[in-house]
């Protein structure tokens, strides 16, 4: 028996969905201490993505995140400077003999490297495994769902919106290179003038935040004429 | 001479070559206008290998100017800028533009009055000569790409590009 298309493209996008909630439960919940587990699937998570999208696609992912990842990192750094613990998911702390101040001191580096690795792995992996389902459903997929117009179009256009999202997340050097400060800042070196920096990722944050808004109104009409010029005549009645 | 791009192929795109025919030289006090068909690459060439070479030969050398075809986020990162910045609005692409034209002058980062700047088809929001008049008092490489034919601007190059199949163009100096 051959399965319709529309079939095809439910049946995907369902084992697709049920593929990435078994992944991030794995990722999120079961092994979500086990670092062992999550380097491996970063390993293989990421050969896999460089296979199906391109290595081009998969460094371009990891250049958008790494800014994050190191500032995520400091900030883990200095919690384990300052010995700031969250219990909430710590399994170690349970482990942890005080009586003895040596081991006491020794698990508490433990407790900090494990919390960044798993911090990090863990972050990574859930990115990637979405990033990687996300762009799988393709919109001819969504398009073949049989569902109403009403939740298609809502699916298509925030599926747009992540195409848009993943192309234009990071502002490149020609937007940036606009304010003179900005085109001098490479040459000022202030790479610790958070002032500056600040200063400069707020405004980057403002311009990404209305160029979603401006896409999002333009995609939206863009998607509601489409739909009425296929499924009604010029008198609006249904075809 | 501030800027050299030399004869050879270069990649526009993934999909597109293009075959740059003898050196282009680009100097100060000089007009350059960038010419093609729609679709020809003059955007691509812009892009992808003037700008980066501009970006790459002189910063911290001297300050450049680069209007996107592609100006909305430019447009919204002033936009930005200046609200924080000096608590004023910009509601129109023409004000953008002549915004960030004084903000560089404002900023004279190097103490000189050099400046490089290239236009991608803003003829649709401002008319060139205004931002001829703005930079009077300036040396300036002076580069606009349009595909109008009624540009009356009296340019000292002309740059042509030619598109031949759907993955090479040709640029020549006129």
């Amino acid at each position: 028996m051959q399965l319709s298309k529309s079939n095809r493209a439910t049946l995907k996008i369902i084992s697709l969905v049920i593929v990435a909630i078994a992944l991030l439960w794995l990722i999120c919940y079961k092994y979500v201490s086990n670092i062992p587990f999550q380097i491996g699937y970063l390993i293989v998570a990421n050969i896999i993505y460089a296979t199906i999208f391109k290595p081009k696609a998969n460094l371009k992912l990891w250049r958008i995140w790494y800014k994050k990842m190191i500032f995520l990192l400091v900030v883990n750094l200095l919690f384990a400077y300052l010995d700031i613990q969250f219990h909430l998911y710590d399994k170690l702390s349970h482990q942890i003999d005080k009586s003895i101040d040596f081991y006491h001191k020794m698990d508490h580096l433990e407790y900090h490297k494990q919390s960044i690795a798993r911090i990090f792995l863990t972050l990574m992996n859930t990115i990637l495994t979405l990033d990687a389902i996300i762009l799988l459903i393709s919109f001819s997929d969504l398009v073949l769902l049989p569902i109403g117009i009403e939740v298609k179009k809502k699916i298509l256009f925030f599926r747009s919106i992540f195409n848009f999202l993943t192309e234009k997340v990071k502002l490149n050097d020609v937007v940036t290179d606009t304010i003179p400060e900005y085109q001098f800042y490479s040459k000022r070196n202030k790479f610790l003038d958070f002032k500056f920096l600040f200063k400069r990722n707020l405004i980057s944050i403002f311009t990404m935040l209305k160029l979603v808004t401006e896409q999002s109104v333009i995609l939206g009409q863009l998607i509601d004429n489409k739909i009425t010029h296929s499924n009604f005549n010029k008198n609006g009645d249904k075809k | 001479m501030v800027l050299s791009i030399l004869q050879g192929k270069y990649e526009l795109n993934p999909a597109m070559n293009i075959q740059i025919q003898s050196d282009i030289d680009f100097d100060y006090d000089k007009k350059y206008s960038i010419r093609g068909e729609n679709g020809s690459g003059k955007s691509s060439f812009v892009r992808n290998i003037l700008y980066k070479s501009v970006s790459k030969n002189c910063k911290g050398k001297v300050q450049y100017i680069y209007f996107d075809q592609e100006i909305l986020s430019q447009y919204y990162y002033v936009k930005a800028y200046v609200s924080m910045k000096e608590h004023k609005k910009i509601n129109t692409i023409s004000a953008f533009i002549t915004k960030t034209i004084e903000l560089h002058k404002a900023n004279n980062i190097y103490n000189s009055n050099k400046l490089i700047i290239i236009l991608d088809e803003t003829d649709k929001y401002i008319d060139t000569t205004e931002v001829l008049a703005l930079i009077a008092d300036y040396e300036c490489v002076f580069i606009n790409i349009s595909h109008s034919t009624n540009d009356n601007l009296k340019y000292d190059r002309i740059i042509e590009i030619n598109k031949i199949d759907d993955n090479n163009a040709t640029l020549k100096i006129k």
